[in-house]
């Protein structure tokens, strides 16, 4: 049991950005470059631990502290989460509720770090989070409702740790619109295309990269780290509902495991090299479309009965 | 027989599209009409036979409505001869072909037994009234034509959901849409779907009809349609459509469920004849000034289908005086256009002074469609009172003459304003006199009607007695 | 509990909000036509046990008279007026989603309440058939163009269609053709008057029909 606890914390932190550097290199294929290495964000994170931090002199603790407290967030939540159906280290019934609130609890502090510089472009980026935010919470809420609803579990080891095992037969099109709307707040919650460009160097069109503009080496490290996780973490929340077979051999699981994550970076980076992104005052319909996605498959169970 | 009834006039349409030559199209126009009528009349001595696996068959209230439409049409063939003379001749080929089609189907409407079938002949009337309605290609004619069409286009395919809210009432028991059959087995009906179902048919069929609020094609499709075509609409298709609801309340009487029915009705009834009464105030022309007249009889053919068999009788009376009387009204209208060239009431003065013949007649269509003594319209008015009052509908009764004054008075105004005075160009009194086939349909109406208001034939009030029979057990 | 039938009955619904949020129009028609398609094939898997000739016949004339026909002759419709989309309807998008979300919710809270009488393979069908009718009267009711209106309209008959599946077995052939035909017809006079309306007017804005007021 304790090999496996440390397996779990072991992949949980030194496995995300990894997937950085997969999604980096599927749109430099993409584009015909042939782009960093798959290592990069790890050698990236390396140069900022050496850096100096600069602050700016209108800022106070909260612009120190945000950047940890966020990474500290993210991490807490990824010791809730089951990963690659080993048994995460920490788990009670309700811990989904408090799985979305420790990343809201990160965006919070971003925000406020954001605000604190006193700047307009990092209030505007830090304005824009807080909508699309609050839209994204309700539609993942509504997602996790179904789960819950469907594997009779409110933890979140109960629901992927086998609780779905016969929810593909029973009600595979439910899940397939909790699916696609949790795919949509994946894109969101992670500011991918189509809603924000993580390469974008134009600031009116950012959205979560202006938030952190003005953090710098040590913080910067950290919150980059942070998004990686994140990243992880959503990722293997939908690919766990996707793949719901487990075999009870963990290295299978493990390689399984590895493969269906490494395809989702990689179809995030199709999606990414192949739309555009959309209009700021589009996104929240975006957003209303995944949540009306998990509304009528919300009803669907509660007219079926489950 | 039937059957015969229903395709002679889609035959002769068909040969009209056909054949080139125009000399002879109204003369087959009237012919046809001639002959429709005939056989109507023959269905008053002999009842004809179900035909067509008993999709077809002639009950009371399908010959009433069958009686009213056939005499009407034949009015307005007749006028159409006058009405026509200096008409382009291509439009005319559509025209006549339309209205013979447009025959057909409202005859299919009222030998009807299936639920189904009579809707597709409402749908069908709205369909080949559309090249009537748009017959003068203007701005405003095509407005009206679009919201005709889609307004009643989505009113039939809401009673299409409440017929198959009914097939699904019976689902269990009686498994068709015969009314026949509906009627026999009308206890076992599940109460939810057919509440809804009446409901969605009411709706649907009272859009048609031009209850308020769903009339708001009625006044524009009448007033840019061409003068008969108004008279026919008013007087033939929206009984169409009372008929449908007819057959609504025979199926929720055999249920039980007339209290609920007639309690909607009467609601729709009264708001008609509010709605009717707001916009004839001031109105500024007068063929919109008879559509919402007709919207207000439709209403008053709701509240007294509404207040049991002394109500229904009144109804179904007064269903007859108001087709003929709005025949009246309209082709008096089209008298009018031809005269004047313009449907602005500022713009028609002296009627009496230029036009003796119209003035009488509409003075007499004024009349006749407000209600007043000794035409028609007067005693089926006063019957559907005397219902109210005896079912002890106060407040029914209080809205009912309070509208019936205030539209008397909206209408007088206009009207007389128009017949009195002079005319204001010179040379519209100058202009030809009206031909015998644009007086003599308006004549023959208002004897009908006038000898309506004293005098029920015997074997009128036989038919009316079995109507009700059929309707309130 | 056919997986089947319900796929198709979830993605006709969802289909139905994409086309009322959508505001061009040559994405509406496809996306209609898809839906029609969808919606054709619903009465082969709903009574997948006991296929009988007509309703082979009916799915066929489904299929093809909405999900083909129809749509060629919209946008031959649209080609003719060359009008793309829908500039400034009367109910924004936000307004249109959330409605369209409220009346799917309402659709199933109403069909919950009613016991439909015979036993039938899916629950979903008569809340998908109310839905699709909702959609239809939000695109009539919030859409300027006249071509928005008629596919609102085509798209009330969906959800009629769709209701009326449930009743095959007992209806007679008659009726289901005759609903189709008058369908046919309908959008046929509906697509020539359009065409008058854009002679007339230049454009086909039912905006500009509002001269006939009292």
């Amino acid at each position: 049991m304790n090999i496996f606890l440390l397996l779990h914390v072991l992949i949980l932190f030194i496995f995300p950005p990894l997937l950085l550097g997969i999604i980096g290199k599927t749109k430099a294929f993409f584009a015909g470059r042939i782009g960093p290495p798959l290592l990069q964000p790890y050698f990236d994170l390396y140069k900022l631990l050496h850096k100096a931090s600069v602050y700016s002199v209108t800022t106070h603790w909260i612009f120190r502290a945000a950047p940890m407290i966020s990474t500290a967030a993210i991490l807490s939540a990824g010791i809730l989460m089951p990963i690659a159906n080993l048994r995460p280290p920490v788990q009670f019934g309700g811990d989904i509720i408090l799985f979305v609130y420790l990343f809201a609890l990160a965006r919070f502090v971003i925000i406020l770090a954001a605000l604190d510089t006193g700047s307009s472009f990092e209030g505007m980026g830090a304005s824009r989070e807080a909508t699309f935010g609050a839209f994204s919470e309700i539609a993942m809420f509504f997602n996790l409702t179904i789960l819950a609803l469907l594997s009779r579990k409110l933890s979140l080891s109960g629901i992927f740790l086998g609780g779905l095992s016969s929810s593909w037969v029973l009600v595979g099109p439910v899940l397939i619109l909790v699916v696609v709307s949790f795919f949509l707040v994946l894109l969101v919650e992670n500011s991918r295309i189509p809603i924000d460009d993580p390469d974008t160097h134009l600031e009116l069109t950012m959205i979560h990269e202006v938030m952190v503009l003005d953090h710098s080496g040590v913080d910067l490290c950290y919150i980059l780290y942070g998004n990686a996780v994140k990243l992880f973490l959503f990722s293997t929340m939908l690919v766990s509902i996707i793949f719901t077979f487990r075999s009870p051999d963990i290295f299978l699981n493990l390689v399984l495991f590895i493969l269906e994550i490494v395809g989702l970076a990689i179809l995030i980076g199709v999606v990414e090299s192949t739309m555009a992104r959309l209009r700021l005052n589009k996104v929240p319909y975006l957003l209303f479309s995944a949540f009306i996605f998990s509304i009528i498959g919300f009803i669907v169970i509660l007219v079926r009965g489950h | 027989m039937l059957i015969f009834l229903i395709l002679l006039p889609l035959l002769v349409a068909g040969t009209i599209f056909i054949l080139p030559d125009q000399r002879s199209r109204k003369r087959m126009l009237v012919f046809t009409a001639l002959l429709h009528s005939g056989c109507v009349f023959s269905f008053w001595m002999f009842k004809p036979s179900t035909s067509w696996n008993g999709f077809l068959g002639l009950d009371a209230l399908g010959l009433l409505v069958l009686s009213v439409i056939s005499v009407l049409f034949l009015m307005v063939s007749f006028y159409l001869m006058g009405y026509f003379k200096d008409e382009s001749e291509l439009s005319r080929k559509v025209f006549i072909g339309f209205l013979l089609c447009f025959l057909s189907f409202m005859t299919l409407v009222t030998v009807s037994r299936h639920f189904g079938l009579l809707l597709i002949g409402i749908e069908a009337t709205t369909l080949s009234s559309v090249p009537l309605i748009n017959f003068v290609k203007t701005r405003q004619s095509i407005e009206a034509t679009w919201k005709f069409l889609m307004i009643c286009l989505i009113g039939i395919a809401l009673a299409l959901l409440g017929t198959y809210f009914l097939a699904v009432a019976g689902l269990n028991n009686v498994q068709s849409l015969f009314i026949d059959k509906l009627i026999i087995h009308g206890k076992e009906l599940t109460l939810p779907w057919l509440k809804m179902s009446v409901i969605f048919l009411l709706i649907g069929c009272g859009t048609k009809m031009g209850l308020a609020p769903m009339h708001t094609w009625l006044p524009d499709a009448h007033s840019q349609a061409p003068s008969p075509i108004s008279a026919l609409l008013s007087g033939c298709l929206l009984n169409c459509a009372f008929l449908s609801i007819l057959r609504v309340a025979q199926v929720c009487h055999a249920a039980g469920q007339t209290p609920f029915f007639s309690s909607m009705l009467i609601l729709l009834g009264i708001i008609s004849m509010g709605v009717a009464f707001v916009f004839i105030l001031g109105q500024e022309d007068y063929k919109r000034m008879f559509a919402y007249s007709s919207v207000e009889h439709m209403g008053i053919l709701a509240i007294g289908l509404g207040l049991g068999p002394i109500g229904i009788y009144g109804a179904l009376l007064h269903m007859i005086n108001n087709a003929f009387t709005k025949g009246i009204a309209f082709l008096v209208t089209g008298n009018l256009y031809k005269q004047y060239h313009s449907k602005k009431v500022s713009e028609v003065r002296g009627v009496f002074f230029a036009y003796p013949i119209t003035g009488i007649f509409l003075l007499a269509g004024f009349l006749a469609v407000s209600g007043v003594p000794p035409f028609g319209t007067f005693l089926s008015e006063l019957i559907i009172l005397y219902a109210a009052l005896i079912g002890h509908h106060y407040v029914v009764v209080f809205f009912y003459c309070l509208f019936l004054a205030l539209i008397f008075i909206g209408i007088a105004d206009i009207i007389l304003k128009m017949l009195q005075g002079r005319p204001v160009h010179e040379s519209v009194s100058q202009g030809p006199k009206e031909s015998w086939s644009m007086v003599m349909p308006i004549l023959f109406l208002i004897v009908v009607v006038f000898i309506l208001g004293f005098y029920i034939p015997p074997i009128l009030n036989n038919v009316l007695q079995q109507g009700v029979g059929l309707l309130a057990g | 509990m056919n997986v089947w039938l319900d796929a198709a009955l979830i993605s006709v619904i969802i289909l139905g909000l994409f086309i009322v949020a959508s505001t061009r129009l040559a994405t509406m028609i496809q996306i209609f036509s898809v839906q029609s398609v969808i919606l054709g094939c619903v009465p082969l898997l709903m009574y997948a046990k006991d296929l009988e000739f007509f309703i082979i016949i009916i799915s066929l004339a489904a299929v093809v008279l909405r999900g083909f026909i129809m749509p060629n002759f919209l946008f031959w419709a649209i080609r003719h007026v060359s009008v793309r989309s829908e500039a400034s309807p009367f109910i924004g998008l936000g307004t249109t989603l959330l409605l369209s979300g409220v009346s799917i919710v309402g659709s199933f809270l109403l069909a919950s309440r009613l016991v439909f009488p015979v036993a039938i393979s899916s629950d979903l069908v008569v809340p998908s058939s109310f839905s699709l009718i909702i959609m239809g009267f939000i695109l009539i009711v919030g859409r300027t163009k006249a071509i928005s209106q008629v596919i609102g309209y085509l798209l009330l008959e969906n959800g009629i269609f769709l209701f009326a599946i449930l009743l095959l077995k007992k209806m007679p052939l008659l009726v289901e053709m005759g609903i189709l035909l008058d369908l046919f017809i309908a959008t046929v006079v509906m697509g020539i008057v359009v065409n008058n309306i854009s002679e007339e007017f230049n454009n086909m804005d039912t905006v500009e029909l509002s001269t006939l007021k009292d």
